[in-house]
């Protein structure tokens, strides 16, 4: 008795030391550690996304630079994209130690203190960088007078943009020629709809928003809007403004009339870019998207975009794609210095953008590229949220005038009024919240045009008032005020 | 004196009870402190989290206000509450019921197939879960409109009909859990001494009889206990379940709007952390009073059916 | 063996089926009506099978679909190029696991079988010492500077084993059946004759609250293998990566995507990268399977009847 049952003891006991030891070998592949390897300092930063399949080749040739020119080597760690905010909030929270990242939350921290202030070291150690970034970046990133981030100078304007998929253009003859709002696609999709029946007309989902030539203060999901097309000086709600309901009447109407699906209030259904599925979709463009150069390449089939917003430099569009330092980094003006290399120095930023030299790609004339082969979608790094779009190499496919056009694009587009107006929501946070709450049971219904917009629009502001929207809007409009008379 | 010498007498027990002491302290009893951040405006300060809070100006109640001061309040408690109790309700007596009727097959196998299938659903995220509720309710391709269809009857837009969904989501409630709480029952069934039932036989007793005076008497410590310990948890809600599963539609939001998704909603766009702690303590306090109550008066009754 | 005497527990075979079962008639009737509830809980796990064997075209034109119009292979194929790190996950998992069910219980029966005792002095305040517990949260925040600053252990795999170590739920289960099923007598006629507390705990009482140990492994197994919270908050290491967070990754990627359709030109990478939703469901299918065909395992110690026979040796 003693004996049989010792046996199978001891077995268990011997397996579980087993794999105690083998446990404490486990150790992470990823050194998060930040100390510095051989007296050379470290900086730890914090990229979103997924690490690119050749990831140690391309920072190896990275830190190759960095390492000759300014004495550092860079551990890059990526958080992947669903992860990023809930992981780096706790973070920057705990008061974790970090150089640089990607920037999650960015006002609010910024408020709160949790970057390091840039408003000097950002000319002083990354002066070309800084010179080549175009002025609505800083001012849009500016808060309470100081400048926090370290933003990639990228699509710096952005418009809405409706695009079609060409395939059912050229099939049924369509002109889209006068497409310029939300009105002129009715018999566009009628014809789709009459003749298609596994086509979406409108690829319309469970997040879709109707923008219209509008700013938004906190997002284009709360009711704070400065009407660019009317008094820009005031702050209205959105949904009480005559034109952006005569577009949710029209959505609704399309609604009706079977152009959006029934359940798209509530579905996540993926009408993939590169698929057939789908007619019409909403797509946002900036003047690094080469008009549809870029979409197409991604959808791998011929996209056709028609603009129905202007071209607004936002705040939205400034802080897009923002590193910033921690405040509590030991190596601020190093972390500063190597940005500013990553974003002036083509050969470097080019290597990630593009993967491996000779490889995936092969440089033509002074900044154009050709890929080869080797080019493959998870083998370098996006070029929006890696580094100065400016210094980055177009594909050849590219002309020289379109070169020229984006410039032009540039520099005519406006800024928008409230660029670089942070709105401070310690006084009304519980308004705030309230007002949040509300939203999110109207935007998907009237946004999508499930919801009658002249039954569910009176409903909702309502609920708004009961929830003390007036009070933030007061308050948002006197700190407008006070905003715009400090920029005059 | 006494109290060392008290110590020492009872030094056994002490050291078993001490691997779980040292845990609680470390992942609970520290931690917790933070939630201090409740009562206060939370600003970055460079001697990390701690020094922060201690840094950040006091705000008293300031950040429980959202909770009470939208007119939602009142419906998202109520529905919190009443969804609560007929989980707790409800979730009892099927748990108890199929543990009971597990116990009492013949076949020693077909019990471990079943309970093996009921654990399933305990696997599956709400995610997932979700994507068969849409399947079956979807206006377009759902099964449950085409079935209604087939016999002639009108298609139903069931993300955005309300009356439905107190249903659906309660019976969804129950379904994930039932198979999971009744292993507790069924184990504890299993430990009951056969003699009771030997002796009941052989007094002429019924099934029904034996049941009702062997086994479920047996049960009720653990069945108190736990309820007591499910009253705490009255004012929490599972997320996944009442957000992944309505898909959040705007139109159901009477229905299934509890405190978690509430929250949730809320402070998407501030993400302030002193108004999260602040929903989390809200939640728990209500949750220990009414503990505290339900074991008061439990006790009453029978001291071993308290939880303590 | 020295000191007091050696009690032998003996084991009495139950013969279940005279005692404690139903007729035939009513047994039929409660197997029929137990079967389809079961079948309802396996159902939404066979639609997943049938997903993940489904192609993708076919999803793409007719949704989900019962009988899928295209069959293929396509999901399991594009796992297989994740092979390597589904099979490090899986052996993570597993790890965590096993050991982290040994340390829940060990750690859970001591201090559940003291404050079950109604000879310890302070029974109470344990007793209450690890209620609050299950009252409050310590907030996410603090939990993550406890384990990353003071304990530095962030990134190893016992960030993954610690969080969920100890459960009060569980002390509590166990103090139920330490009190239900260890009756006092034997206890008391232990001590009289001079047994310790520790090996009244580890010789007598242990053997008998098996179908409580059992059943509290169980959860804590369960608990382990389908966390994926603690892998989210302190792993950064790609082969540290428990599979349920692996899945839940994916699952968070394609909601962000979908959430930002607007920019679908710039996270070109990101498009590619997300698998299909056959591949999806495949996942589903390999990160549940092996856990759930695990209770057969657990039940075997419920049913355990014990007589005790007083033997001195």
């Amino acid at each position: 008795m003693k004996m049989k049952k010792k046996v199978p003891f001891l077995l268990v006991i011997m397996l579980l030391i087993g794999t105690v030891l083998a446990g404490c070998s486990l150790k992470g592949n990823s050194t998060v550690d930040n100390s510095s390897k051989d007296g050379v300092t470290t900086l730890l930063m914090y990229q979103i996304g997924d690490k690119p399949e050749n990831f140690d080749v391309l920072m190896e040739n990275v830190n190759k630079k960095t390492e000759k020119e300014i004495g550092v080597r860079v551990n890059l760690q990526y958080i992947g994209w669903g992860d990023y905010e809930k992981k780096m909030s706790v973070i920057v929270s705990s008061g974790e130690n970090y150089d640089i990242a990607y920037a999650n939350n960015y006002v609010t921290n910024a408020q709160k203190g949790a970057y390091a202030d840039l408003t000097e070291l950002f000319p002083k150690y990354a002066k070309e960088a800084y010179d080549m970034l175009d002025s609505a970046y800083i001012e849009g990133n500016t808060v309470n007078g100081k400048l926090y981030a370290f933003p990639v100078n990228g699509n710096v304007y952005a418009q809405t943009m409706f695009s079609f998929n060409k395939q059912y253009i050229d099939k049924y003859n369509l002109d889209i020629s006068n497409v310029k709002a939300y009105k002129d696609l009715g018999p566009l999709l009628k014809v789709i709809k009459e003749n298609e029946t596994d086509v979406m007309p409108f690829s319309v989902g469970q997040g879709f928003r109707v923008l219209p030539n509008m700013d938004f203060v906190l997002g284009n999901g709360m009711p704070f809007a400065v009407d660019l097309n009317g008094d820009t000086s005031k702050i209205i709600n959105q949904y009480d403004n005559e034109q952006m309901k005569e577009n949710l009447r029209i959505m609704h109407q399309y609604y009706n009339e079977g152009y959006i699906a029934k359940d798209a209030a509530t579905s996540n259904t993926e009408y993939p870019l590169n698929s057939g599925t789908w007619f019409i979709r909403q797509e946002t463009q900036g003047p690094y998207d080469y008009g549809d150069t870029l979409l197409s390449t991604v959808a791998e089939q011929p996209i056709v975009s028609k603009a129905i917003t202007d071209p607004i430099k936002s705040t939205a569009q400034a802080q897009m794609a923002n590193f910033v330092v921690s405040s509590n980094s030991k190596n601020k003006e190093k972390a500063v210095e190597f940005l500013g290399l990553l974003n002036s120095d083509p050969d470097l930023l080019n290597g990630l953008i593009y993967g491996e030299e000779g490889n995936a790609w092969e440089k033509v004339g002074e900044n154009k590229v050709k890929l080869l082969d080797g080019y493959k979608s998870n083998n370098h790094m996006a070029a929006w949220n890696t580094g100065n779009n400016k210094i980055v190499y177009v594909q050849d496919s590219i002309t020289d005038d379109q070169i020229k056009q984006r410039d032009e694009n540039i520099a005519n587009a406006t800024s928008s009024p409230i660029l670089g107006f942070t709105f401070n929501t310690d006084s009304v946070k519980t308004e705030i919240t309230n007002i949040s709450n509300v939203m999110s049971q109207y935007l998907d219904g009237l946004n999508t045009g499930t919801l009658d917009p002249d039954k569910a629009i009176p409903e909702l502001n309502e609920k708004l008032k009961a929830a003390g929207y007036e009070k933030v809007r007061e308050e948002m409009q006197k700190q407008f005020d006070a905003f715009q008379a400090s920029k005059n | 004196m006494a109290m060392l010498r008290n110590l020492w007498r009872n030094k056994a027990f002490l050291f078993m009870a001490l691997p779980g002491t040292i845990w609680l302290i470390l992942f609970f009893y520290i931690p917790v402190f933070g939630n201090i951040v409740a009562f206060k405006n939370f600003h970055y300060s460079s001697g990390g989290f701690f020094q922060s809070l201690r840094e950040s100006p006091w705000v008293g109640l300031d950040n429980f206000k959202f909770l009470f001061s939208s007119n939602n309040a009142y419906l998202i408690t109520r529905n919190t509450v009443l969804y609560n109790v007929a989980f707790i309700v409800l979730g009892l007596i099927f748990a108890v019921f199929l543990a009971i009727v597990l116990s009492e097959l013949r076949s020693k196998r077909m019990i471990k197939i079943y309970q093996t299938s009921m654990l399933f659903p305990y696997f599956l995220s709400w995610v997932i879960i979700s994507y068969f509720v849409f399947a079956f309710l979807s206006p377009d391709k759902g099964l449950m409109n085409s079935i209604l269809t087939l016999f002639g009857g009108e298609e139903i837009n069931w993300y955005n009909e309300q009356k439905y969904w107190p249903f659906i989501l309660i019976i969804l409630g129950i379904w994930k859990g039932v198979g999971y709480n009744s292993v507790i029952y069924f184990a504890s069934i299993m430990g009951i001494n056969s003699d009771y039932y030997e002796a009941a036989m052989v007094d002429g007793a019924s099934k029904w009889q034996q049941i009702k005076n062997i086994t479920i008497p047996q049960l009720i410590p653990l069945i108190s206990i736990l309820s007591i310990l499910s009253v705490g948890n009255i004012f929490r809600a599972d997320f996944g379940l009442f957000y992944q599963i309505p898909r959040n539609s705007g139109a159901l939001y009477e229905v299934t709007s509890v405190l978690d998704t509430y929250i949730y909603n809320g402070l998407t766009s501030t993400g302030d952390i002193g108004m999260t702690a602040a929903a989390g303590l809200y939640q728990s306090v209500v949750g220990c009073i009414l503990v505290v109550l339900a074991n008061f008066i439990v006790r009453k009754f029978d001291e071993e059916s308290a939880l303590f | 063996m020295k000191g007091g005497p050696n009690y032998t527990v003996k084991k009495k075979k139950i013969e279940h089926v005279q005692v404690r079962t139903f007729n035939k008639k009513t047994n039929i009737f409660f197997n029929i009506m137990v079967g389809l509830f079961a079948f309802s809980c396996i159902f939404p796990f066979l639609f997943v099978i049938i997903i993940s064997f489904t192609s993708e075209t076919s999803l793409l034109t007719n949704g989900y679909a019962l009988w899928p119009s295209e069959w293929s292979i396509q999901g399991y194929t594009y796992l297989a190029d994740l092979k390597d790190q589904i099979i490090q996950s899986l052996f993570i998992t597993v790890f965590v696991t096993v050991i982290g069910t040994f340390i829940n219980v060990a750690f859970t029966s001591s201090y559940a079988y003291a404050i079950s005792r109604p000879n310890f002095r302070y029974k109470r305040f344990f007793t209450i010492f690890a209620l609050i517990t299950m009252l409050f949260s310590p907030g996410m925040v603090p939990s993550y500077i406890v384990m990353t600053n003071m304990l530095q252990l962030k990134d190893t795999v016992w960030a993954l084993i610690l969080p969920m170590a100890l459960s009060p739920f569980n002390i509590i289960v166990m103090r139920t059946f330490f009190r239900r099923q260890v009756p006092e007598s034997i206890i008391e006629s232990s001590r009289i004759d001079g047994a310790s507390e520790m090996r009244i705990f580890t010789q007598i009482v242990l053997p008998l609250a098996v179908p409580g140990i059992a059943t509290i492994s169980l959860f804590a197994a369960l608990g382990y293998w389908n966390d994926w919270f603690n892998a989210l908050l302190y792993i950064q290491s790609d082969n540290l990566v428990p599979l349920q967070y692996l899945l839940m990754k994916i699952q968070s990627n394609i909601d962000f995507m979908t959430q930002n359709a607007g920019l679908s030109g710039n996270l070109s990478g990101g498009l590619a990268a997300i698998p299909k939703e056959a591949t999806r469901m495949a996942m589903v299918v390999i990160s549940t399977l092996p856990i759930a065909c695990s209770y057969p395992f657990f039940q075997r110690y419920f049913v355990s009847g014990l007589t005790i026979g007083g033997v001195k040796e």
